[in-house]
């Protein structure tokens, strides 16, 4: 029988581990997307495919992941390659808030999870796409190169090296162009996926062990008392979001069970989880450079706080919706 | 870094990638991915699984020129707490989850000439929520752990995980049990047959007026029905259930239980 610490111990081990397998598939999934767009996506494509105006491309990336569905593990590899190959900072930043949320598979579960209520629903697709929009619109102007972190070469694997020189001369990107290119395409692929997973998995299982041990040892009672006044509300739910770094898929029905929330706390709640958690933080700061890694890290949960504490000013306190 | 080194570490990355894909294919063979996932990323995990033994055999063939250390190490972390998370939560006395055999869940229980309808917590938690909700004389049978009531209202909470994804986002859903023949609630597993009965004005009031919210040990968030209490007319003592976790709910009969 366990005793209650060995229980909670336990209980972290696999709540860690449930993390990192199940966001494991779409950070998978993200780095062959990535690898397959370094592939593909040449400049004359990105100039065919890819809107030329600031606001064309920021509403392209909005609305790209009803095409492209992906959530918020894997959104960042191929954020990176599109980056990389040019793709504009507005359009790429637009896509990396928005499209987790922004696909048919959330705002199905949302549905579900509020049971067929529009309100909350509405609330978290338009507050994601105001916040998106304006966080690419505030980034659009830098160009996707610099948005890098490294020294801001065009580089196709996104490690920030010009790939015309030697990468075996231990510049420790991992790169091996010259090496690589004996290798079939599929090969090609496979190895620069198989390098951005292993590079951004290392960030998933430090936010799944930190994700882990807030649900494990902190007791949710903490942020049951809040649910009584508005600001705390929202900054409380805003903050267990980004602890908990529950998938953009299920955030929903967990939010749904802080039934004594107001809603606008809720839906904050399933606005800033996919664009900021724990797994996101560290990728951000490893990914991009610093400026826009500040940048992602506080204007969205400035703006989702605003806007939910605005649509709390309209609405009585309560329960859901 | 030598180049001894480098080969050494292209080949131990290629190693990880295959004990990463080897010990998720092994969770689903021995049907233990249940303890972490729900069932419908299967398919999912099963495919990374794959890849990653794929990446591995491709790796080992054609190392990359740099390991990366600290990838590697997070994740063998990460199969290491898996092993540790598995073997302690998996119930006792079950080498496997799909070793347990399967719960038999027949249309209808029946007790004293009497038939209880199956269902699990979260089924008929949405049922009291529909309209008409259910009446006095509609009988269910129930599954859970029965734990103390952490406001104090009733002699016990009859709880369940839901999960949606993976256990991280579980949640628990509970309803407040009485009845005379109720075990002590310290966590053991029951089958409950019984009815609902509408919270007293004064259970409701007390609720409204507790300082302290339902919080069980290991669940970070749990929903106990706020306006039913159930009335508990036979009570079973079983084991730990083959799917411990809500992972399904189905609106009208047959329900998932």
């Amino acid at each position: 029988m366990f005793t209650a610490v060995s229980f909670d111990i336990v209980l972290f081990c696999a709540q860690a581990a449930a993390i990192v397998l199940e966001a494991m598939p779409f950070l998978l999934a993200g780095s062959i997307l990535g690898a397959c767009v370094d592939v593909w996506l040449t400049p004359e494509r990105v100039a065919k495919y890819v809107p030329s105006s600031r606001a064309g491309s920021i509403c392209a990336g909005l609305f790209a992941g009803v095409l492209l569905p992906t959530c918020e593990c894997g959104v960042v590899p191929v954020v990176r390659r599109l980056l990389a190959r040019g793709v504009p900072s507005g359009a790429a930043f637009a896509y990396l808030l928005a499209g987790p949320v922004v696909n048919p598979v959330v705002i199905a579960s949302t549905w579900f999870a509020f049971k067929g209520d529009p309100t909350l629903l509405a609330a978290r697709l338009g507050m994601t796409l105001v916040t998106a929009g304006c966080t690419a619109a505030v980034l659009a102007g830098i160009p996707s190169v610099v948005a890098l972190r490294g020294t801001g070469q065009a580089a196709g694997c996104g490690c920030g090296h010009d790939h015309d020189h030697n990468h075996n001369g231990g510049c420790g990107c991992g790169c091996d162009v010259n090496d690589a290119e004996s290798l079939p395409m599929w090969a090609r692929i496979a190895r620069t996926a198989s390098r951005e997973f292993i590079a951004m998995s290392q960030f998933l299982v430090l936010g799944a062990l930190a994700a882990a041990a807030f649900r494990s040892f902190v007791p949710g009672s903490v942020v049951q008392s809040l649910s009584d006044n508005l600001p705390l509300a929202v900054l409380g739910m805003m903050g267990l979001a980004v602890l908990l770094s529950i998938c953009s898929e299920a955030d929903a029905f967990v939010a749904a069970s802080f039934s004594a929330f107001p809603w606008p706390a809720l839906a904050a709640f399933t606005v800033i989880g996919p664009m900021l958690d724990l797994k996101l933080l560290p990728m951000f700061w490893a990914s991009f450079h610093p400026r826009v890694a500040t940048v992602l890290t506080i204007l969205p949960f400035l703006l989702v706080a605003v806007m939910a504490l605005a649509l709390g000013q309209f609405v009585p306190l309560g329960g859901q919706p | 870094m030598s180049t001894l080194t480098q080969r050494l570490g292209g080949r131990l990355e290629a190693a990880v990638f295959l004990a990463l894909g080897g010990w998720c294919l092994r969770l689903l063979m021995t049907g233990d991915s249940w303890l972490f996932l729900h069932p419908r990323f299967r398919v999912l995990l099963a495919g990374s699984a794959f890849v990653c033994v794929f990446f591995g055999m491709l790796l080992m063939l054609h190392p990359l020129p740099r390991p990366h250390w600290r990838g590697m190490a997070c994740l063998v972390l990460t199969i290491a707490l898996g092993v540790a998370g598995q073997r302690g939560l998996r119930p006792q006395g079950a080498e496997s989850l799909e070793r347990l055999s399967q719960a038999d869940t027949p249309a209808a229980f029946t007790y004293d000439g009497r038939d209880y309808l199956p269902l699990n917590l979260a089924e008929l938690y949405l049922l009291t929520e529909s309209d008409p909700p259910p009446g006095a004389d509609d009988r269910f049978a129930l599954q859970g752990m029965l734990l103390p009531d952490p406001e104090g209202l009733a002699p016990g909470v009859l709880l369940r995980l839901q999960i949606v994804c993976c256990l991280a986002d579980a949640v628990g859903v509970g309803f407040r049990v009485e009845g005379g023949k109720l075990p002590p609630p310290d966590g053991r597993w029951v089958r409950l047959l019984g009815r609902l009965r509408p919270v007293s004005e004064a259970m409701a009031e007390a609720a409204r007026q507790s300082a302290v919210s339902s919080q069980f040990q290991g669940v970070f968030v749990a929903v106990v029905a706020p306006g039913h209490v159930f009335v508990v007319e036979e009570v079973q003592t079983i084991s730990t259930p083959a799917m411990p976790f809500i992972g399904e709910i189905r609106m009208e009969p047959p329900f998932a239980y």
